[in-house]
């Protein structure tokens, strides 16, 4: 007769992963990572960088000789892949609330099943937020992080550093900022000096705000309104009207990207922290998107799987020799039952990797702070 | 409020750069001294006569310094231990 926790198994879980995480059921919200190639990648893996450069012929006259330049070079470099995990524990508690419920009925009815989907689901889902996470890091150039023993105080991706630009008046000085021409500036740069077209701009709906409620935006985007129509009469609360304007106004898409993520504190408390900071703009190509010659994610094997392919483990099943992230699975928190647990996990081991290093600029646009509350709300 | 030419510097050295009304700026020696940056803003002007006369006081203060060790020494006061004048 099935049980309940027989559907535990962990190949199962895979596959009932696989089927639950098709791409096209993916967050909308995770923008960068939507947009980002997942590629198999092993440890250590040495990537090579071309840097060659065009130069202009000389004029050389009959009978002389011309001159040789070496202008190309190749740089090494390698990335050691990071897990990112986390785990759900199911409790003596739980396991028995939920044998109670079960034991009136004569199969499952979904109730336990539809539980464990719905935390096999937010596990994966976790392991793909900091996915995005450090995508946005890499987009960004600038990763600070600090736990469970991991300290990175300062990183970055090798950015150029005049596509990291701060303005000398932050866009929320309204009289004097001058956000689009700030703008304009690093697409010049991007342009002539790295052959970089931005074609889109990805920020917070805070700095948007501020962005349009400057006298500069607001002078330049009189010119794509009616004779008649100041830009005191236009409702700056409409923002999808209010997109479109500046759309106009910088010949670029406009996204605005305001997606959270939960984290637990050391001290249990969650909070929310924005994936990308509200003051920082990116400018970014869509050309890029997905193109791994620009950017990609190294994803390598998860060592789970291959540690669970060579001995007996607590893990619930097989998980089918080594496979590549994110993958979930279940293990039984301790073999003598004692306590009777289970745990969930989910797993990936990756990292962002940055091909083209200007294929995104980052503008720092004031050091206004945040009106969301991050705490959690119920 | 507008960055201080100080706090530009520090964007600078960090690694970043510096837009100043679409201008990008990557290296120190290409910013606008802080008397080009305060002209026109009547508090950022009060400000940076302020900070430009605290360290003309802090340079004479130093010129002073000096000058006492030099005079100090014209007087034999104190030996020569600066190595300079030794071929």
């Amino acid at each position: 007769m099935p049980v309940a926790w027989q559907l535990l198994e962990a190949l199962r879980l895979t596959r009932m992963m696989q089927s639950l995480q098709d791409v096209r059921l993916l967050p909308a919200d995770l923008k960068f990572l939507a947009r980002t190639p997942i590629v198999p990648a092993e440890d250590n893996e040495i990537m090579a960088r071309f840097t060659g450069y065009v130069t202009i012929a000389d004029i050389i006259a009959d009978d002389q000789q011309a001159v040789v330049y070496s202008t190309d070079k190749i740089a090494y470099e390698s990335t050691t892949i990071p897990n990112l995990k986390h785990g759900k524990p199911l409790t003596q508690a739980m396991l028995n609330q939920l044998q109670a419920i079960n034991s009136g009925m004569v199969a499952d009815m979904g109730l336990f099943s539809d539980y464990r989907n719905r935390m096999i689901d937010s596990l994966l889902l976790g392991v793909r937020q900091r996915m995005e996470a450090l995508i946005v890091c890499m987009q960004i150039d600038a990763i600070a992080y600090d736990r469970l023993g991991i300290k990175i105080t300062s990183g970055g991706w090798g950015m150029p550093s005049d596509l990291k630009v701060t303005p000398n008046i932050p866009w929320d000085t309204a009289a004097t900022a001058t956000p689009v021409n700030d703008i304009w500036g690093v697409r010049l740069i991007a342009r002539t000096r790295y052959g970089q077209d931005f074609n889109r701009l990805t920020l917070s709906t805070t700095a948007f705000r501020y962005m349009i409620a400057t006298t500069e935006f607001q002078a330049k985007a009189r010119l794509y309104l009616a004779p008649n129509v100041s830009f005191t009469n236009l409702n700056s609360s409409d923002i999808s009207g209010m997109i479109n304007l500046a759309q106009n106004v910088l010949g670029m898409e406009i996204e605005l990207y305001d997606s959270r993520y939960w984290a637990q504190a050391a001290d249990g408390t969650l909070g929310s922290t924005p994936y990308l900071p509200i003051v920082k703009v990116v400018l970014s190509s869509t050309g890029d998107d997905n193109d791994p010659t620009a950017f990609d994610f190294a994803n390598g094997v998860t060592t789970e799987s291959i540690v669970n392919s060579l001995a007996p483990t607590n893990v619930i099943g097989d998980l089918g020799g080594a496979v590549r992230g994110p993958i979930a699975y279940a293990t039984v928190a301790n073999a003598n039952l004692n306590p009777p647990q289970l745990q969930m996990w989910g797993v990936a081991r990756g990292f962002p990797r940055k091909f083209r290093l200007q294929s995104t600029a980052v503008l720092t646009v004031g050091s206004f702070s945040d009106t969301i509350d991050p705490t959690a709300p119920f | 409020m507008a960055l201080s030419r100080a706090e530009m510097e520090q964007i600078i050295i960090q690694g970043g750069s510096v837009s100043i009304d679409g201008r990008v700026i990557s290296r120190v020696q290409d910013l606008p001294s802080a008397a080009d940056l305060a002209s026109g803003d009547p508090k950022a002007e009060q400000t940076t006569l302020k900070d430009i006369d605290r360290q003309i006081l802090a340079l004479q203060k130093q010129r002073k310094q000096i000058e006492q060790v030099i005079e100090q020494r014209k007087k034999g006061g104190t030996p020569d231990t600066s190595g300079a004048g030794v071929a």
